[in-house]
């Protein structure tokens, strides 16, 4: 069974991307929700979700370094990471990659396009 | 030298009425004036009124003020004028007083004076005049120095003050002159640094701008450059010449400034962090606002109308406008976030803080592109969009994503202001100052543009506003971000529009220097 991690500090947006993906519970995919990075990477290690919305500016832990450290340190290639940050600079996009991210995206984000690029990873038609 | 006029007016004191009578007719024979006086009080009295007496004669022995007192009334009152001093054969010792008491010389009065007299007048004025031109020579050469030390201490003064660093060398880098401002600002510039080598003792700051000038171009160079106590300084260099009559310009060495702007680095960075941090503040909420609306958009299309029955036009007319307004939060929303990502961007490139990625490019290949990404608005029906592509254009070297998006922008702005018509996209040859370069250009069959507006479609926050009514508003950022663009990339951006009748933006690339 498919898991997705959602992880934002902002309860709202936590909130809307649980709404914008909870059709895919139909489908049997499981959404987990963190509210930052620490957190997130707890649940990642228990959990192995195969996708993360991962928000990039959090307390304890951002989302660079839980980035970093399933990509590198725990070596989990297989858990498909989605930045979302609300910066939008080029620099951070840049850096985004270089840690290992998978997809970077500037909030707002479309809901439609979470979904089409949820059920692409997913493999659910 | 000019000479004492042959005329000088001489003054001759004797007591003895004979002997005035005598030297009166032997000097005024040899053509100078004659006034005289008969003892030392008359001689001060008379010679303080005329101004024109420039040698005085004088008997020594005389009722009331006798000669020497004289000579020391004149120095006392600080008046300077020659004296012969007239002395009798028998007191030679007093002719040797009188010299000593500051007579320029002095005759006999002995049966020879016919002669004497004559020949010692002129050796006196002529001896005086010397004199007087020496001590006119002495005191311009004092004053003089006086203003060359005036001058030199203002500049050490000015120098001293300027609260910029200062260095300059000779023609071989050699030091030759720092200002205190400078010992501040570096550690190695606090001793005496004078006749050091510029460029090995300030090896990783201010030596490698002396490389970077060139003594042929006259162009100044200026770098960054890491100042005592984490400091920023911004240090100018420039090669410093002297002017020669007649010849080239002689090179005599550099001249370096280095001004601290810590500060002003700071002001910038709260300045940018500022920008950055308003903008995702406000990315935030607008993430749950425009989010929730398509969420609710969707809803309501998808679960909500369906259900809710039509019969009651107040229903009806209720369902149609739900949806209308939904629509609005949602183009407003997307409005709202075009603005922040425009004033980031366009902040960003003023501050020239924008990481360009260059590479070569092909124009026709980046055109297709920004069609591609904007097939979508060119789907009505009573717009066609046509494409010029000249197969043969030189290559560009450019940021590919930046000058998709001035093409993105300009196609979406034809869109936008064009209900039919045509929209053409043409890319050819052209030539920027005798070198190759491709043209864009994107026209229209719109709205227009005013002559009056022209001008101003480049500006931030400027639009057309009247013709807008009917359109979604833009941002007014667009134009001023190609301009931004297309001007890094050393191109230039043009618009030619008539009212009513439709507009051309273009802009020329210079093409890729050849590499290798
Ligand atoms: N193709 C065009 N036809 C007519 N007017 C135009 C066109 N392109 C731009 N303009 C005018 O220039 C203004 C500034 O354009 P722009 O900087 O792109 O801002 P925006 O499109 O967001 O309003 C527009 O508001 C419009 O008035
Ligand atoms: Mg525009």
């Amino acid at each position: 069974m498919a898991k997705i991690l959602i992880v934002d500090d902002e309860p709202h947006i936590r909130l809307l991307l649980e709404q914008t993906l909870e059709d895919f519970e139909d489908d049997g995919v499981e959404l987990i929700m963190a509210e930052n990075g620490a957190e997130a990477l707890e649940i990642i290690k228990a959990e192995r979700p195969n996708l993360v919305f991962l928000d990039v500016m959090m307390p304890k832990m951002n989302g660079f370094d839980v980035c970093k450290a399933v990509k590198n340190e725990l070596a989990m290639d297989d858990v498909y990471i989605v930045l979302l940050t609300a910066k939008g600079q080029e620099s951070e996009k840049h850096q985004g990659l270089d840690v290992g991210a998978d997809v970077y995206l500037t909030k707002p984000f479309n809901p439609d396009e979470i979904q089409a690029m949820t059920s692409n990873i997913l493999g659910l038609a | 030298m000019t000479m004492y006029p042959a005329d000088s007016k001489i003054l001759i004191v004797d007591d003895d009425a004979f002997v005035r009578e005598m030297l009166s007719s032997i000097l005024e024979a040899s053509g100078y004036r004659i006034t005289t006086a008969e003892d030392g009080v008359d001689a001060l009295e008379k010679y303080e009124a005329d101004q024109e007496i420039q040698l005085i004669v004088s008997d020594v022995n005389m009722p009331r003020m006798d000669g020497i007192r004289l000579i020391q009334e004149l120095k006392a009152r600080n008046l300077e004028v020659p004296i012969i001093m007239v002395t009798s054969v028998n007191s030679i010792s007093v002719a040797v007083d009188a010299l000593s008491s500051g007579a320029i010389d002095y005759v006999l009065k002995d049966e020879g004076i016919q002669e004497t007299i004559e020949i010692t007048v002129k050796r006196a004025l002529e001896k005086h005049q010397i004199k007087q031109h020496n001590k006119r020579l002495v005191a311009e050469l004092a004053a003089k120095t006086r203003e060359q030390e005036n001058t030199l201490s203002y500049l050490n003064a000015i120098i001293g003050h300027i609260p910029d660093g200062l260095l300059v060398t000779n023609e071989r880098a050699r030091i030759t002159l720092v200002n205190p401002a400078l010992g501040g600002m570096f550690r190695q510039a606090a001793g005496p640094v004078v006749g050091r080598d510029c460029r090995e003792l300030f090896a990783d700051t201010l030596g490698p701008i002396l490389d970077a000038i060139s003594p042929t171009e006259r162009t100044a160079v200026t770098v960054q450059v890491a100042l005592e106590g984490g400091r920023i300084g911004s240090a100018i260099g420039t090669a410093v010449y002297r002017r020669v009559e007649g010849e080239e310009d002689e090179f005599i060495g550099y001249l370096i400034i280095v001004r601290d702007i810590t500060h002003q680095k700071e002001i910038e960075r709260m300045k940018d962090d500022f920008v950055s941090t308003v903008s995702h503040e406000l990315r935030t909420p607008l993430t749950s606002v425009l989010g929730f609306a398509k969420l609710i958009a969707k809803k309501l299309d998808g679960v909500i109308f369906p259900l809710v029955p039509r019969d009651d036009p107040k229903v009806e007319r209720a369902v149609r406008q739900i949806g209308d307004n939904v629509g609005i939060i949602i183009t407003e929303g997307e409005r709202l976030t075009k603005l922040i990502n425009e004033v980031l961007d366009l902040s960003k490139m003023e501050a020239g803080k924008v990481e360009w990625h260059l590479a070569e490019a092909e124009a026709g290949e980046l055109v297709k592109r920004a069609l591609d990404a904007t097939a979508g608005l060119f789907t009505e029906e009573n717009l066609t969009l046509v494409e010029e592509i000249d197969p043969d254009l030189p290559r560009l070297y450019c940021d590919h994503d930046r000058i998709m998006q001035v093409l993105i922008n300009l196609l979406s702005n034809a869109r936008k202001f064009t209900d039919q018509g045509q929209i053409r996209v043409r890319v050819g040859k052209a030539e920027m100052g005798g070198e190759a370069a491709v043209v864009f250009a994107v026209s229209d069959t719109g709205c227009g543009i005013a002559r009056e507006n022209l001008a101003a479609v480049f500006d931030k926050f400027k639009q057309v506003g009247d013709l807008l009514t009917d359109r979604p508003k833009g941002t007014g950022l667009g134009l001023p971000i190609c301009r931004q663009i297309v001007e890094y990339h050393g191109g230039t951006v043009e618009v030619e529009s008539e009212l009513g009748r439709g507009s051309t933006f273009s802009f020329v690339l210079p093409a890729a220097a050849d590499r290798g």
